[in-house]
């Protein structure tokens, strides 16, 4: 019987196993289809990205953006049939460009002017209108590229359209709410915030604990937080209360670019041998310790569990002039530090603290803050516990999460830049290439916003008076081109007829400030300072720098007489007005050095005289009227002013072979001149005044 | 009649032969579901992409060309359209106390945050503070748009103008076209 299968039964037999074979084939293809909106993993509503990967805007370069947006289109539906009222060719992302620049190249330098990474900014495009990935977009997805200002409930503001337009603003929103800026306001704070679950206020809302700009930012463009249908459904819907925005921001940006979460650093980074860095990490009860010591950082990471969470700021890791030790004390788990000595000594005195030693060495908090930050410490009276920060942001956050601001304990160093103290009562002025110009500044909380911001340093220009008083020279900008001058109404006509902005006095000019000379370039129109002449006259006429002015003169005597060569006929020149200079050097004549030092309104006249192609420079009103009179000089004037006795440096004078004449305050130069290049030594021409 | 000569095709090649099809296709369904990492038990990470800094350079998942499709024509989570107000030109327009919940205050001041439905800059904030044998506190203060929705310019209220305890605040807004109000209890410590 078990043998036999009748017919009917062996067809049914037959059916089932097809059946069942179906079956467990099949049902999990179709189940999976439905289980393969894998859920939402790791997403932080209060943290949805760190700051630290929002605003990394070197994260990818043109060719990577452009690379990223042929991947994720290979194959554009250019003649897809006619949709929403537009008939083909369409345009891809990847083929997009307005105004002449790519869509890749608006991408990455809206990123690199706001300083915010464009992976965000190429998510922003996917999730508003899914350009990324749409074969066959329409001219409304583009003029409405990030959804800026384009709400359905109203007519788009045609202010807003256009896809550098969108882009540009999206980014100058972010940037506003990173920087907290004053003139942008914001929905939402650093801490604790009813946000909606989505358009539908029915749904109700829920506490978020915002914990970043970046986040913030983020609900400040998409107010809504996803539920958890919105989550669980991974790209899918939901249900009737979900929002997708920010859920597809970090999906889109995690199966992109991985992590929203940065990475802080274990090695420390700081530039100056001297100064160490200083982290801050987050023990397992919450509360902070400080170290600058890569080692102990390893231990509290490995050892202990506890969360690196960065370099807080820098210090000095031996005490150097001005300095003082800060201590590390232990009490029942909690750590604090304090420069101050009385107050060590009675913390040890009351019992219970730990001296655990002196990791670092820090101003004091009566330091000059054109040297040095002050370090904010806050307390949270509920948790007993304290937290040391030079973060505006972070300070801001605890202070609205229960902590409150103590007074500053101490000052610390900046790890980023040579720290060229200045003298007592001095200021120095650090210089910077940024993205749209130079940029100068006394302040060191600006030094580190700037530098961390992409900017170059470029040194010291020299110092201003710390005290405020001297001459003031005023700082303006336009399009991130920073324009500094002492002349008031230059200042005002900059404002009213072209456009600057008058950010405020940059800083204090004195006598003890070395001369600032300002060169314009025609090209980029843009502005750099220097000290240096050298700089003035290597740099004017190339590459459409001009020179301009100095910015305060302080009428530096003696000056410079600078010592050009014809290139077409090997005859030296010699001149001490730094335009005269400046208008010839790089166009047929070479700069040479400043050959030395004279005045310019006293003392010995020095009468410039030329004849055909060469210049003669004598003190004597004989020889000047002779030359004149016999030789067919031409009088040109008077060149510069020196001794009125026979004192001090000669300036040399020689003839060459080529019947060029030749002045230096050289005695070695001119041996030279005379044995290696024939020249032949008429004598010492004039003495030179003091200071050469 | 004639009786055709033919065998009757047998019932058990043709059931045979329907099991191997139905196989066949639900081979093919697995293969798909598994080369697409569409089960449930497989994991969920693509399989490993050519990365650059960790930028993935595959081609977009259907999952995610899917999303992108879902916005093509419109932002998504935009604000309710304004409904209208009977007896009224105006529209009513969501407005919502987004700060400050609970006890959340920053030293002596108190942020009261607002978030109105739709992108106006044209508008007006008004804040009545009220509490039981107070005086009211009222500030008023322009708005500003975002992106897809609009806030007050304010408001940061001093506490040294209020007393400690529980407050209500009343939120309206008004422009050319909208109208709304929102209401909130905030406690000043």
């Amino acid at each position: 019987m078990a043998a036999y299968l009748r017919p009917a039964a062996r067809n049914r037999y037959f059916v089932y196993v097809a059946l069942f074979l179906g079956t467990i084939f099949t049902v999990p293809g179709v189940i999976a289809n439905i289980a393969k909106a894998s859920p939402v993993v790791g997403f932080n509503a209060g943290r949805i990205i760190d700051d630290g990967v929002f605003t990394n805007s070197s994260s990818m370069d043109v060719g990577q953006i452009q690379a990223f947006l042929n991947s994720k289109v290979p194959t554009c539906d250019t003649w897809h049939a006619s949709g929403y009222g537009q008939n083909p060719p369409f345009t891809c992302l990847k083929d997009f460009s307005e105004n002449g620049r790519s869509a890749a190249q608006i991408i990455y330098d809206t990123a690199r002017q706001y300083r915010i990474n464009p992976q965000v900014l190429i998510v922003l495009l996917q999730k508003e209108q899914g350009l990324i990935t749409d074969t066959w977009p329409l001219a409304s997805q583009y003029r409405s590229a990030t959804g800026y200002g384009c709400p359905d409930t109203a007519a788009c503001d045609a202010t807003y359209y256009g896809f550098t337009n969108q882009i540009t603003w999206a980014a100058k929103m972010f940037r506003a709410v990173l920087n907290d800026s004053p003139t942008w306001y914001s929905p939402y704070i650093l801490g604790n915030n009813d946000i909606l679950w989505s358009p539908n206020r029915s749904c109700g809302s829920s506490t978020v604990n915002i914990q970043n700009r970046s986040t913030q930012a983020l609900y400040d463009y998409t107010p809504y937080r996803p539920n958890q249908a919105a989550l669980d459904a991974g790209y899918g819907a939901g249900d009737s209360c979900s929002s997708h925005g920010n859920r597809n921001f970090y999906l889109y940006f995690t199966g992109w670019f991985g992590s929203t979460s940065f990475t802080p650093v274990t090695k420390c980074d700081s530039k100056v041998a001297e100064v160490v860095c200083v982290w801050s990490v987050r023990k397992s009860d919450g509360s902070q310790f400080l170290t600058s010591s890569e080692t102990e950082l390893g231990s509290a990471m490995f050892s202990y569990g506890w969360a690196n969470e960065g370099i807080v700021f820098y210090a000095s890791g031996t005490q150097k002039a001005g300095t003082v030790p800060i201590h590390r004390l232990l009490n029942d788990g909690t750590h604090y530090y304090t420069a101050d000595q009385s107050e060590y000594n009675s913390l040890l005195s009351a019992g219970g603290w730990i001296d655990e030693g002196v990791p670092f060495y820090v101003y004091p908090s009566t330091a000059s803050t054109n040297v040095s930050h002050g370090i904010y410490r806050l307390y949270n009276s509920t948790l007993k516990q304290y937290y040391w920060t030079l973060d505006e942001n972070t300070k801001t956050y605890l202070m609205n999460t229960g902590y409150s601001l103590e007074p500053s304990p101490f000052n610390t160093f900046s790890g980023l830049v040579d720290l060229a103290l200045p003298a007592t009562g001095r200021a120095n002025i650090y210089s910077f290439k940024g993205y749209s110009g130079y940029f100068y500044t006394t302040s060191f909380s600006e030094l580190e916003a700037v530098i961390k911001a992409g900017y170059s340093y470029y040194g010291v220009l020299t110092t201003a008076n710390e005290a405020d008083t001297g001459t003031p020279v005023y700082r303006l900008q336009a399009s991130g081109r920073h324009l500094y001058t002492a002349n008031a109404s230059e200042r005002d006509i900059a404002v009213s007829r072209y456009g600057y902005i008058y950010e405020g006095i940059g800083f204090y000019i004195d006598d003890s400030s070395a001369q600032i000379y300002r060169l314009t370039n025609a090209n980029s129109n843009n502005y750099y300072y220097t000290a240096s002449t050298d700089e003035v006259m290597s740099l004017a006429n190339t590459d459409g720098w001009t020179y301009d002015d100095i910015v305060v003169d302080n009428n530096i005597t003696p000056s410079p007489v600078y010592r050009f060569l014809n290139l077409l006929n090997n005859k030296h020149f010699y001149t001490i007005d730094i335009n005269e200079g400046s208008r010839i050097t790089n166009k047929g004549w070479k700069y040479e050095t400043v050959a030395f030092y004279a005045d310019k309104s006293t003392g010995l006249p020095v009468y410039r005289l030329l004849s055909h192609d060469k210049h003669f420079y004598t003190a004597s009103t004989t020889e000047r009227d002779l030359a004149v009179s016999k030789y067919g000089y031409q009088y040109e004037g008077i060149a510069f002013y020196v001794s009125q006795t026979v004192t001090g440096v000669p300036a040399y004078r020689l003839q060459g072979g080529n019947d060029e004449y030749f002045y230096t305050a050289s005695s070695s130069e001119k041996d030279v001149a005379v044995s290696r290049y024939g020249y032949r030594y008429e004598g010492e021409g004039f003495y030179l005044p003091p200071g050469n | 009649m004639k009786l055709s000569n033919k065998k009757p095709f047998p019932k058990k090649i043709l059931i045979a032969g329907g099991a191997i099809i139905v196989l066949i296709a639900a081979t093919l369904t697995y293969v798909y579901a598994l080369h697409g990492n569409l089960f449930g038990w497989q994991s969920t990470k693509s399989t490993p992409t050519t990365t650059d800094n960790k930028i993935n350079y595959e081609p977009a998942t259907p999952e995610q060309q899917q999303a992108g499709a879902a916005v093509k024509t419109g932002t998504s989570d935009t604000p309710a359209a304004p409904t209208s107000t009977p007896g009224s030109t105006l529209k009513n327009v969501q407005v919502t106390i987004t700060a400050p919940t609970g006890a959340t205050q920053n030293g002596s001041v108190l942020q009261i945050r607002v978030l109105i439905g739709a992108v106006e800059n044209t508008g007006t904030c008004t804040l009545v503070l009220t509490r039981e044998g107070q005086s009211s506190v009222t500030k008023t203060a322009g708005t500003q748009a975002l992106s897809s929705s609009s806030t007050c310019q304010g408001f940061d209220v001093p506490t040294s103008e209020l007393s400690v305890g529980t407050w209500q605040a009343l939120i309206t807004y008004s422009s050319s076209t909208l109208t709304g109000s929102a209401t909130k209890s905030i406690t000043v410590q």
